[in-house]
């Protein structure tokens, strides 16, 4: 049986990595006593997915991860047991069935939504006019380290899809987040050249089909 | 909880995971319901540190009994560290992330020689003074324990005390003590709470003893220069470990560390009697835990903390009377939950190899042996009680069962150590490639040797004997790589000057202490990684303080000598160090005392305990027939 559980990861708990919550799910899957499938051959595995990293520091109200069972289990079991599982600032918000061989959540995801809340005063108007004229640019070049640590320019701009205050005046953000390319929160507030401390948070991340973008939750429905 | 650790300073270090304190099993006990407060602190980083079984069971121990609290604290690392220093912020605990000065008692293990200036910048960061003499009401008491304790006394004058021997019952009396130290309103008369705390058994208080040198440099003797004062104390031993406290819901941590698996400690001690052996003295003498007992806790241990690895820890696993029942009934028991059995340290022989093949699961890519020396002569001076045969017949074992690559352990520098041992090594490794060739053809097979060098320790038989010097250890060295080239062999080695610094601090007198000051002030700590290592802050501390390092490391001592830790008592007897110290001198091997001879090492009768062995010598399965 294959589930996909949808969580969240809010306070001091951002300071864990994308590999320390890996390790993190494996061994609160075991303690919870849930039959993970393991994967055969020469060392052997839990059969685990996750969705696309998120950055250290950041918080998100909704990752994902998908967990193949070896015996059936009620979602509303599987999210008793493993929430009593984690410490505060871990959350489970949701356990579906989803179908056997429905495609791995890095294969679906391609967007991620962000919400910037201010930890300072900010001036919404100014805000505003840099959102508006970032908008109406056709090219963003941000540069942001390349893999041999030297700077590379990159066009962020096709991957704004959305940007907007949203509500006023935190910061909304709909970025492209796929393997075949991602935009950082942060690429875009340095674009925006804004400098304000704030607090970046995940809220959602989604599969475009045309005009509408799916939470996973929702492509097998 | 206090407000020392932000958001802003995590998002500034590197693994900021090693700060939060909110590992799963983490205890947070409320601070004023509980009077006596200490902070554990392991002086290396979190990695390191959350690898030590000790913590983990010192953590339980405490935690579970009511009126005391024990956190934890371990060293910055060097990027939080700069942060620290630069914002003015005191080092602080995880659990409450409060600093270190708001404890009772500020505890520190010794597990290694290196980590003693990582200690004073550990004390520096509290904003404690590094002196205990300079330390006065209002402070925390500075507590050390571990097997550095064995010679305490290059850091002697850093402590208010310290705890001689196993922990689990002592540590909680001393707590439960200090909590009703504060509620008669004695907390802060120090010389009262030393002195109480001296008549704990185990508990030794430094500056209740005074040194005298004699004019050659030697201690002419360590006496108690108050009344009521043991002229030795002795260290704790627990004498049944079923009967002992130990942590079934240890702290997960977020971070890979190093030893990142279930601990299951099988036994303490070990019989060998390898006569360089440190740990082997000082942890007599061996106590087995019950079969039962360890097939509970592992169930504990798995339902609680979800690790996927069970690791048999102990000094040598293998010896452990019932191993092959227990390892091969928890690796049955747990294969379906994807968790597997390892074995930390293989004896040389066969049988650790078919008991290694038949339980681990999870396949490591290389097997470890420890030979220790080179040839036969000198496995006998140091009493490894081992033939090549024996080496032969486990790595034939391995390379048969798959592995590919062996791994061998060497010391160079050993007592009567000379050229022929030292090709004796590099002859080994040979013979062992050739057979991997011949027993896995078409592979590739690799030998991979390893050598340390050789630190006379405190309560060895080699307690008497001179290292080495810097320059002949690097001959040596160089002498082993040249004879060690070609495909399949690799040879590594550690830093001969790192050996050195560990050798005088080893067996080093109060006297060093200024050294360890001098060299923490150049820049010295965190010096277990080779990374951060600083020879040059030594050599300047040792001539600024006038201390002749040579004095302590090379010096051949006299056999009447008075040594700076006679005042402590580990149970070994001197005349049982000296004993082994001829028979090592003339190649005679000591039988291990399982075999139901006693050594006449003086523990038992000394200690008032026993060996506790479960199902004995007769129970245990010979080599070869497993």
């Amino acid at each position: 049986m294959r589930l996909r559980v949808k969580y969240s990861k809010t306070g001091r708990m951002a300071f864990l990595g994308h590999l320390e919550m890996l390790r993190f799910w494996q061994r609160a899957l075991r303690r919870a006593g849930l039959p993970v499938a393991m994967s055969h051959g020469f060392n052997p595995h839990p059969r685990l997915a996750f969705g696309p990293a998120l950055a250290l520091g950041i918080e998100s109200l909704a990752e994902y991860l998908d967990v193949e069972l070896a015996a059936d289990w009620e979602p509303d079991r599987v999210r008793e047991e493993l929430q009593a599982q984690l410490p505060p600032g871990l959350a489970i918000l949701l356990v579906q069935v989803i179908p056997a061989g429905a495609p791995a959540l890095t294969a679906v995801i391609d967007t991620a939504a962000y919400r910037v809340s201010w930890l300072a005063a900010v001036d919404s108007g100014l805000l505003q006019q840099r959102v508006g004229s970032l908008l109406a640019r056709t090219e963003v070049p941000v540069s942001r380290p390349g893999k041999d640590g030297r700077p590379r320019v990159k066009d962020i701009r096709p991957g704004v899809l959305e940007l907007a205050l949203d509500p006023p005046p935190d910061l909304a953000m709909l970025l492209q987040c796929s393997p075949a390319g991602s935009i950082r929160p942060e690429e875009v507030l340095q674009a925006l050249d804004w400098e304000v401390p704030g607090r970046i948070t995940r809220t959602g991340l989604f599969a475009r089909r045309g005009d509408e973008f799916l939470a996973p939750e929702e492509l097998n429905s | 909880m206090s407000h020392l650790v932000t958001d802003e300073l995590l998002k500034q270090v590197s693994k900021p995971a090693r700060y939060l304190g909110t590992e799963w099993n983490a205890v947070h006990k409320d601070w004023d319901e509980n009077p006596a407060h200490m902070v554990f602190i392991y002086p290396d980083l979190y990695e390191v540190g959350m690898s030590h079984l000790g913590l983990a069971i010192l953590y339980g121990a405490v935690n579970e009994q009511p009126g005391m609290l024990l956190e934890r604290a371990f060293a910055p690392a060097p990027d939080m560290e700069d942060l620290l220093r630069e914002k003015g912020i005191p080092l602080f605990s995880l659990e409450s992330h409060r600093p270190l000065t708001d404890f009772d008692v500020v505890g520190f293990t010794l597990q290694y020689e290196m980590s003693y200036t990582t200690i004073l910048n550990i004390l520096d960061l509290a904003g404690l003074p590094l002196l205990a003499a300079e330390r006065g009401p209002g402070h925390p008491l500075v507590v050390g324990g571990g097997p550095g304790v064995a010679n305490p006394e290059p850091v002697a004058p850093f402590f208010d005390c310290f705890l001689l021997g196993d922990g689990e019952e002592a540590l909680p009396e001393l707590l439960a003590l200090m909590g009703r130290l504060k509620k008669e309103g004695w907390a802060h008369d120090r010389r009262e709470v030393l002195a109480r705390i001296a008549a704990l058994p185990g508990f030794y208080v430094p500056s209740f003893y005074d040194v005298t040198y004699n004019t050659d440099g030697t201690v002419a003797a360590v006496v108690p220069n108050r009344d009521g004062i043991p002229a030795r104390v002795t260290k704790r031993v627990l004498p049944d470990l079923d009967a002992a406290y130990f942590p079934t819901r240890p702290i997960v941590p977020f971070l890979e560390v190093i030893h990142d698996r279930i601990m299951l400690e099988v036994m303490r001690g070990c019989t060998h009697g390898c006569r360089f052996c440190q740990a082997g003295a000082i942890y007599r003498p061996v106590r087995e835990r019950d079969l039962a007992v360890l097939l509970g806790q592992a169930e504990e241990l798995v339902r609680h903390t979800g690790h996927e690895e069970i690791s048999l820890t102990s000094l040598s696993t293998a010896d452990y009377s019932r191993v092959e029942e227990l390892a091969r009934t928890l690796a049955a028991a747990y294969e379906d939950r994807g968790v597997s059995v390892s074995l930390p340290s293989l004896r040389v022989d066969a049988f650790s190899v078919r008991l290694a093949e038949a339980v681990q699961r999870v396949r490591k890519s290389s097997l470890t042996f420890a030979p220790e020396a080179g040839s036969q002569r000198l496995r006998d001076v140091i009493n490894k009680g081992v033939t090549e045969d024996d080496i032969l017949t486990a790595t034939a074992e391995a390379f048969q069962a798959g592995w590919q690559a062996i791994k061998l352990y060497f010391m160079l520098g050993l007592p009567t150590e000379g050229e022929e041992d030292l090709l004796g090594i590099a002859g080994l490794a040979r013979r062992i490639l050739h057979q991997g060739r011949e027993l896995a053809p078409g592979k590739k097979p690799t030998v991979t040797v390893s050598v340390s060098s050789f630190v006379p320790k405190a309560w060895t038989a080699f307690q008497w004997e001179p290292q080495d010097v810097v320059k002949v250890l690097q001959e040596k060295q160089q002498l082993l790589r040249s004879h060690l080239k070609g495909p399949g062999l690799r040879f590594s080695w550690h830093d001969a000057r790192v050996s050195f610094i560990e050798a005088v601090l080893a067996r080093g007198d109060r006297r060093l202490a200024a050294a360890i000051m001098a060299a923490w002030r150049r820049g010295a700590r965190l010096e277990g990684w080779s990374e951060y290592f600083r020879y040059d802050c030594w050599e300047e501390a040792f001539e600024e303080t006038g201390l002749d390092p040579a004095f302590y490391a090379h010096r051949q001592r006299q056999e009447g000598e008075v040594f700076p830790w006679d005042h402590l008592d580990f149970g070994v007897v001197k005349g049982f160090l000296l004993r082994e110290r001829h028979r090592a001198r003339a190649g005679e091997l000591t039988a291990d005392c399982r075999s139901g001879r006693c050594t006449g090492c003086g523990v038992c009768p000394d200690l008032g305990v026993d060996l506790r062995l479960k199902g004995g010598p007769v129970d245990r399965a010979p080599a070869g027939e497993v």
